[in-house]
Formats: structure tokens, sequence, C-alpha cells
């Protein structure tokens, strides 16, 4: 077995070593990594993105009511946020505004699936990188030196509250299921609202569930995560990549635009609103054409070019007024900028999420704004529990538009999500997204800047190159 | 799984190999066969970029029998719709058209419901492969239709027909309910721990169906 045989890379000083991990794995697509180690650190670095379905141009010529239906299938884990995005476009397009319990019923469906991303990132996804699962697969094989640094106690509460997590995920499931249907790929939320009234009924059944997810959220999600901090603080001074985010707000708390996480922009320091105009996605190293570059997503196209020269990744490169931008959790968190929580104030001795600084991007700086956010998203379920109007409708029937165009601008747990729509003859005639992966996982753009990822990992410690634990940590540290 | 690059894909190899004819190898997702598979990378091994087509290629054929689990493995699904541009395809369609004879369970829906494919496992463990219908999908939980047994009968029967998407009551019908076109046990096994169903909720649009998108939409518009 060819991989198993330890590579024995002479580690010398001065010179640079490739390694390259394909596929990443415990993440929701396919992506390869490749880094240029030197004198112990990541000197230069490339995500490859693998996977090309074709979404945008299987959606032209259908009814536009079936684009929140289709592209939620883009992703099995925030199909809620596509149908969110779709929606939001649609009804733009559409001219339809929400009654309030349409709204309240949409968040509730959103908010029950960011609880359950969170948690499912959290445990099931990035757990490994920092505690040992039993020895039988699928836990191993693993790192022959996989840098596990908790004691034996916290690991094995680590692993006792890895398989509670997936107990509470299928309760967030349930929830979504309650007023959407079904989950994944949820038949509820549709251009004018959500499809099925809450009952009393239905709302009892979802404030039951919702409370143990809450609990094992507050005592036990939260307080792990810092506890990460002792053994490896260290990883809060690492990843940090350009420090700029954008965030399109999600969470509609009113009907006047007011959001529960709001819109912004930070660029090199600076604060600024969200000019949609702005966006524009680059295409020079990804398999598309390169007359395609440069585009805004209302004149965006889609043309695959899978033997480029020189192109690495199915990926395009979203940029922000020329720049790139991650997004996320802590891109929310810092736009956003609220008050931790009590563990998270006694655990990092600050406040508010902006006083911890450059930690906030960072590995687990990460992670520390995706826990928070998760403890966000909890009171506002709650608040919407008290808000829903069992019985009150929640959907208004509009007629497709001869011709129209509209946008949805929302955020997925992993991202800035953005859909744009035209409809020509009542169909579709271009459909463009630009999914919150796209913002992290970039190739390099036209002009010459790495993808927020890439640049995240430049610096990344790597002392063992056969072994590149920290590559992985970060990486998956995006969620992408 | 724990590990990742070519630690992770090796040990998939060296399980295919060592149990060679006797494990079951689930497969997720449609198999791009434009571009010559660059549509879709699965890893890297020796330097080499493995393709979704390569890896059904050696693993179909080591495998003892498949699992295509989800609509995109059985058939194509959304990826293999019109408009689509990576000649995506599913399993069967692949084996055939590559000489692979490997027994496949398909278990269709987007998404499968999670019974459908821990108990078709159970079933291949215990007792081989389930029986199948035309569509290579096991009769026990595709073999009836959706309209014939579905609660709002009695409401077709008697013309109550839903005018809106919110309407609690009511056969859905003329908001575009596929029902009749669909065979799966959807109307009594229901989803997520029994919570809700398509129907129930809105309508349901086919999604086990080998025509599943095209043949099925619009979605919101009576067949
Ligand atoms: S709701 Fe759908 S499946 Fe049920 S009776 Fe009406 S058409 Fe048939
Ligand atoms: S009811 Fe119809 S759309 Fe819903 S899961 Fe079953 S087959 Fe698919």
């Amino acid at each position: 077995m060819a991989g198993c045989k330890p590579k024995a890379v002479p580690v010398v000083a001065g010179k640079k070593i490739k390694v390259a991990i394909d596929p990443v794995t415990r993440i929701e697509g396919h992506l390869k990594a490749e880094v240029e180690v030197k004198d112990g650190k990541v000197v230069d670095a490339r995500v490859f993105g693998g996977m090309y379905r074709g979404f945008e141009k299987i959606l032209i010529g259908r009814d536009p009511r079936d684009a929140s239906q289709i592209t939620q299938r883009i992703c099995g884990v925030c199909p809620t946020a596509h149908a969110t995005a779709s929606a939001l476009a649609l009804d733009d397009a559409f001219n339809v505004k929400l009654t309030d319990n349409g709204r309240i019923a949409r968040n509730l469906i959103l908010g029950a699936n960011y609880i359950q991303s969170h948690i499912l990132h959290f445990y099931h996804l990035a757990a490994l990188d920092y505690v040992n699962g039993p020895d039988v697969a699928p836990f191993i094989p693993r790192y022959k030196n996989n840098d596990v640094r908790v004691d034996k106690a916290t690991n094995d509460v680590a692993v006792a509250q890895y398989l509670e997590a997936l107990e509470m995920r299928k309760i967030c499931h349930e929830m979504v299921a309650l007023l959407g249907g079904k989950m994944p790929h949820v038949q509820g939320i549709v251009v004018g609202g959500t499809t099925e009234i809450p009952t009393r009924e239905a709302l009892d059944k979802f404030a039951k569930r919702f409370k143990i997810v809450k609990k094992f959220v507050m005592e036990k999600y939260i307080p792990i995560v810092y506890l990460l901090a002792g053994p490896y603080g260290d990883l809060l001074k690492t990843g940090g990549g350009y420090g700029n985010c954008v965030s399109w707000g999600v969470f509609p708390m009113d009907n006047n635009g007011n959001m529960l996480l709001k819109s912004g922009v930070y660029t090199d320091g600076k604060d600024g609103p969200v000019d949609p105009a702005l966006i524009k996605e680059y295409v020079k190293y990804s398999f598309f054409d390169d007359a395609t570059t440069g585009l805004n997503p209302r004149e965006g196209k889609t043309v695959p070019d899978a033997h480029k020269a020189g192109a690495y990744s199915f990926v395009k490169s979203p940029r922000y007024n020329g720049r790139p931008h991650e997004g996320g959790p802590t891109a929310r968190m810092w736009i956003q900028n609220p008050e931790l929580s009590k563990i998270g104030q006694n655990a990092l001795g600050v406040k508010k999420l902006r006083d911890i600084g450059d930690a906030a991007f960072s590995i687990l700086g990460r992670h520390v704004a995706r826990a928070e956010e998760t403890a966000i998203v909890c009171d506002a379920v709650e608040q919407w529990l008290a808000e829903a109007q069992p019985g009150k409708e929640t959907f208004v029937p509009a007629p497709i538009p001869e011709s129209a165009e509209g946008m949805g601008m929302t955020e997925a747990p992993r991202g800035a999500l953005l859909h744009y729509i035209n409809i020509k003859n009542k169909v579709i005639a271009n459909y463009q997204i630009t999914s919150a992966t796209l913002w992290n996982a970039n190739p390099m753009d036209d002009m010459g800047q790495r993808g927020p990822m890439e640049e995240a990992l430049i610096g990344v410690p790597v002392p063992d190159v056969e072994n590149p634990v920290n590559v992985g940590r970060l990486i998956r540290s995006f969620d992408p | 799984m724990a590990s990742e690059g070519e630690t992770a894909l090796d040990n998939l190899y060296h399980i295919a190999e060592k149990y060679k004819g006797k494990f079951s190898l689930a497969v997720e997702g449609a198999i791009p066969m434009g571009a010559d598979g660059k549509y879709c990378i699965v890893g890297e091994r020796n330097g080499h970029e493995i393709t979704m087509v390569d890896i059904m290629k050696d693993l179909g054929e080591k495998a003892g029998s498949v699992l295509a689990i989800g609509t995109c493995a059985a058939y194509g699904g959304i990826p293999a719709a019109e408009g689509g541009e990576t000649g995506a395809i599913g399993v069967m369609e692949f084996f055939k058209a590559h000489g692979i004879k490997t027994a496949t369970v398909n278990i269709p829906g987007c998404p499968p419901h999670p019974d459908w494919i821990v108990g078709s496992i159970a079933h291949l463990l215990t007792k081989g492969v389930p029986e199948l219908d035309d569509d290579g999908r096991p009769t026990v939980f595709f073999g009836e239709n959706i309209h014939d047994n579905c609660p709002r009968l009695d409401q077709y029967d008697a013309g109550e027909l839903s005018e809106k998407l919110s309407d609690a009551k009511g056969c859905r019908m003329d908001l575009g309910c596929k029902g009749p076109e669909t065979y799966a046990d959807c109307y009594k096994r229901k989803w997520n721990s029994q919570m809700n169903w398509c129907v129930d909720n809105s309508v349901c649009i086919g999604c086990v169906e080998p025509g599943f998108p095209d043949a099925s939409s619009p979605f919101y518009e009576p067949a």
C-alpha cells in the first residue's frame, strides 16, 4: 500500500517542499490543497475545486418557481440557505411582500438549519483535527503524528459529545421538517413565503425540540470550543489571511430590512455598506472561458473550459471592489460585533467580538465566531417562536412575471450567498449563484491576488511535512 | 473519516483489494463522462488525478454489490437534466457502457430517505440483493404509488382540491402534485421521525423517479 509507506522527506533549512492533500476530507465538497513549505511554514498555497455540475445552465428555460427547489440540491448541508436566497430573488422578481408570519416561518426553518450546520461542522467535520476518535474506522487511519494535545478526560468528553451531536442534528432536522416538510431539501420555502401555516401543535413540537438543542449548545458546544483555546491557544494567532470580510445580512427581523445579523463590508481596516454592483467574478485561473471574466452576477456567464491551460479550479473568484474577502461566521460576527457569551467573555477576557482583534481571523477564531453565532441564533429562534402566530397566513400568491429580474442576498451558515434571476417570457433566461464557498475557497484572480483561504494558509506552521495537520485545520476552519 | 489525502484514498483501494468481490460500494453523485471525467476529481494517487470515472471503473468491478444512493447516482438526477453539459449518468448506465456486471441496487430520492438506505444495507447484509423493480429500486420501499395510497385520496375523489400552497386541506393535484406518477412509501413512512412529508407541506415533486427533475417539472403545474 504505497501511500502508507512513510515518505522520508528530509527537512533542509531554506529548502521548499511541496505538500499536496487530495482529497481534503470532512468538508462539504471536493477540494485539493497544495502548499509549499519552507523552514516549517507555508510560503505558498493553492486551493483546487475539483467539481463542476452546471446548475446555472440547467436552470435556464425552466419555470422560475422551480429555482428554489433545484438550487437547494447544490448542498445537502445548507439547502435552506439556497432555498432562502432563491426565494428572495423570486420575491424580488415577482414583486411580492411577505406576511410577518411568512418571514418568521422562513427564519425558523433557516435558523434550525444554522444550528444544525454549526454543530455538524464543529463535531463531525472539524473535531477530529483536535481530538482522537476510538481506534476503529472511520476514525482510523489518521495522521501518525496528528498533534492532538488534549488530555484523556477531555478527549473522552469530546467523543461522547461527538455522538450526542448526531442526535442534536437529527432533532434540528425535525424542527426544519415541522415547518419545511422535510430535511434535507425543504418543500416549504417558496416565492411568496412558506407553504405551511404553523399550527399551535407544530410550534409546540418545534419549541420542545429546540429546548433540548439549545441546552446542548450552551452547556456543551460553546464550552468545549473555549476549552480548546487552552491547549491550542497558538491557533488563535495563525491563519489570518487578508482580514477582509463580507456579509449580506441574514434573518429579517421586520419588513423594513432590519436583520438579526447585519450586512456590511470590511476592507483593509474600514467598515462600509454593501453595494452589489461592486461584486465581480474572475476566472483567469478557473476552468471557465476567459471572455467571461470580471462580470457582475447580473451580467454573469457560465462557460466551462475544463482543459484551459493555467487554470486550476472549477471555483470562480468573486471579488468585492476588486479585493478578496472572506465570508462565514467570522465575517458576520466581525461586522456585527456582538457581546460575547458569558463563557466567551471569561475565556478570552474581553467583552465584544472585535475586542479579540486579529484573533477573530485565525484557525480557532473561526470556531469561536461560529459557536458565538450559534448562541445568537438560539436566542433569536426563541423570539421568533414567541412571535409566530398559529393559523396566520404565511404565503402570498403571485403570478409569474412576463419579464423581470431579481436579486436574493442572504447568508448561508458558511458565508455570503447571492442568487440572481433574470426572467424572460415567463421562464428563466439567466441564473447566477455566488455561493459561500466561492468567496473563501477560490483560486488566484486576474490581478494576481490569492483567494482568501489560500492567503490564510500563508505562514501556517507545518513543522512536519509528513503530517501537515495545520493545513487541514486551516481549511476546515472556513467550513468549505 | 479522520484521514485525508492519499492516506484516505489508499485505504479505500486497499480495502477494495482485500475484500474483492465481497464489499458493497456506496456511490453518491452522478458520474460526469464529459471532458475526460475532469468535472469530478475524487483525489490523487502517486501524483495522478483520479476522476469519478476512474474510481467507478476501478472499484465498481471489484465490488460484490453497489448501492447507488440518491437520484443522481441512480439515474443522473439534476446534473443529467436538460441544460447540463457534464455528460452525467447514473451507475447502472455507466456499468452497462463499460461491461461491468456488478449487482446494483438503486436507492433514489433527492434526498433518499435514511430508512431506504439503512434498510437496503441491512437487506444486503442479511439476505442479499433485495427484490428490485424495473428501475432497479427495492420494491419494499418503492413498490407503491403515492397517489393510490395518499391520505388525501378521499379529498381527490370528492373533488376537494387545494387552491393555494398554504391551504391545509385538499388534494394537491392542481398545485402540481406528482404523486400519481411517483412510486415510494413517503405517504406512510413520512420524513424526519414522522414529523411531516412533502404532500402535507406542499406537493410531491417526484424526486425518486428516473426522469427527475425534467419529467416532473414544472413542479407547481399539474402534469
Ligand atoms: S395530494 Fe397528490 S398524491 Fe395525494 S391524492 Fe392529491 S394528487 Fe394524489
Ligand atoms: S413525497 Fe415525493 S418529492 Fe417527497 S420525498 Fe417522496 S417522492 Fe420525493
